[in-house]
């Protein structure tokens, strides 16, 4: 009986689809739409002293209660920067999403701008396009 | 061998595993039809291409080729196609092999309206039903031939290679929007240029163009008007990319206010 009962078991974890968190993929506009909290990363002081900029990326999920699950950096001028990144994506809140009536993962992309000008003053900023 | 135990626990234990087989059978057997449920083409019920079509109040045979185009005043795509639209009537103006025609599901009250807030004034317009139309999306574009068959169909926003095939369907001849190798070293040295480079960020790093920068086709939107020069010539580094990428990132890049866009084959 044991092994049948770990057949069963097994074949229901192999099916596709079953049990498996619904992720809906957006685009950048539907992120920041959706965000209730929203906090800006940081300049790391190790790489505005080194004049380290440029676009960091990241893709980001959260969950059917609106919590960050997940943060990855697709690119980032450095390392520290990604870090800062990270650590500043993991405190978004969002409003939770569904999808067909059930609470959804939600993932997307979000975008950051280190940049450092002429007077030596390094900021980050959100794209123009969220401005 | 094998002994077979009739004893009356085993004989409950095997009833229990055949009652679990069966219901983990039932199960999946549900689930597949389920899933061949959802997999079955469905009939698709829109217009295709070779397909007679009839549209009342139209007369196919009033012109060699009739371009149609379905438009709806309250769709943002239609009106961010506007220009391209623009274009072709002025381009179908006065020709006699050719007529532009464009079918709004809406009143004619808004009809005016659209035409009025997008520069149409004078677009020949007609009123017809959604069902009657089945069109796939919007806005929809399709050539007509005397006998009312569909001889081209472009349905969704159009970038700049499908622009182009929808005027070389009806033989206007638009400045070419694809360039090769030479013809951008000529480009340089006349015209101030930003290479973009659509493709995965692991495709980048593969290989990739002097001078280019990287934005993935899907981060146009957000990125490109931080990071391309809205006055330049902008060229989409395409020699490994995929077509429907390609007119995605230039349409994109359109809809974004760059006025030059070029694709580098």
């Amino acid at each position: 009986m044991t092994l049948t009962l770990a057949a069963v078991l097994l074949s229901l974890a192999i099916i596709p689809g079953f049990a498996q968190v619904r992720v809906l993929r957006v685009a950048e506009d539907g992120i920041r739409g959706s965000a209730s909290k929203v906090v800006m990363p940081v300049y790391p002081g190790r790489s505005r002293n080194r004049k380290v900029h440029g676009v960091a990326v990241v893709t980001l999920e959260y969950d059917g209660n609106g919590d960050v699950v997940d943060v990855k950096v697709e690119e980032s001028p450095d390392k520290d920067t990604g870090r800062s990144v990270i650590d500043a994506a993991q405190q978004w809140k969002f409003r939770p999403s569904k999808l067909d009536g059930q609470p959804a993962h939600v993932r997307g992309p979000l975008t950051f701008y280190f940049r450092i000008d002429k007077s030596g003053k390094a900021r980050v900023e959100n794209p123009s396009a969220f401005k | 061998m094998f002994t077979r135990d009739k004893t009356p626990k085993s004989r409950s234990h095997l009833a229990l595993n055949l009652t679990i087989a069966f219901l983990a059978i039932t199960f999946l057997g549900l689930l597949g039809f389920d899933q061949y449920r959802r997999s079955r083409p469905k009939p698709s019920g829109v217009i295709t291409k070779g397909e007679r079509l009839t549209i009342s109040g139209l007369d196919w045979n009033e012109s060699p080729k009739t371009l149609v185009t379905v438009l709806v005043e309250r769709s943002a795509a239609c009106s961010m196609s506007s220009e391209f639209y623009r274009r072709l009537q002025k381009e179908t103006q006065g020709r006699t092999d050719v007529r532009f025609i464009a079918i709004f599901p809406d009143r004619f009250d808004d009809i005016n309206g659209f035409r009025s807030r997008n520069g149409l004034d004078g677009l020949a317009s007609l009123q017809a039903s959604l069902g009657e139309l089945r069109i796939p999306a919007l806005p929809t574009i399709f050539v007509v031939d005397r006998d009312g068959q569909v001889l081209d169909l472009w349905s969704g926003l159009l970038g700049p290679l499908r622009q182009k095939e929808v005027f070389d369907r009806i033989n206007v001849s638009v400045e070419d929007v694809v360039i090769n190798s030479d013809q951008l070293s000529q480009l340089k040295t006349k015209a101030q240029v930003s290479i973009v480079d659509v493709r995965s960020r692991d495709s980048f790093r593969t290989s990739h163009l002097d001078g280019s920068v990287n934005i993935p086709a899907d981060e146009l939107p957000v990125r490109a008007r931080d990071e391309l020069d809205l006055s330049s010539t902008v060229v989409v580094d395409g020699r490994s990319a995929d077509p429907s990428l390609l007119d995605f990132a230039g349409l994109n890049l359109s809809l974004s206010g760059f006025k030059k866009v070029l694709i580098l084959r």
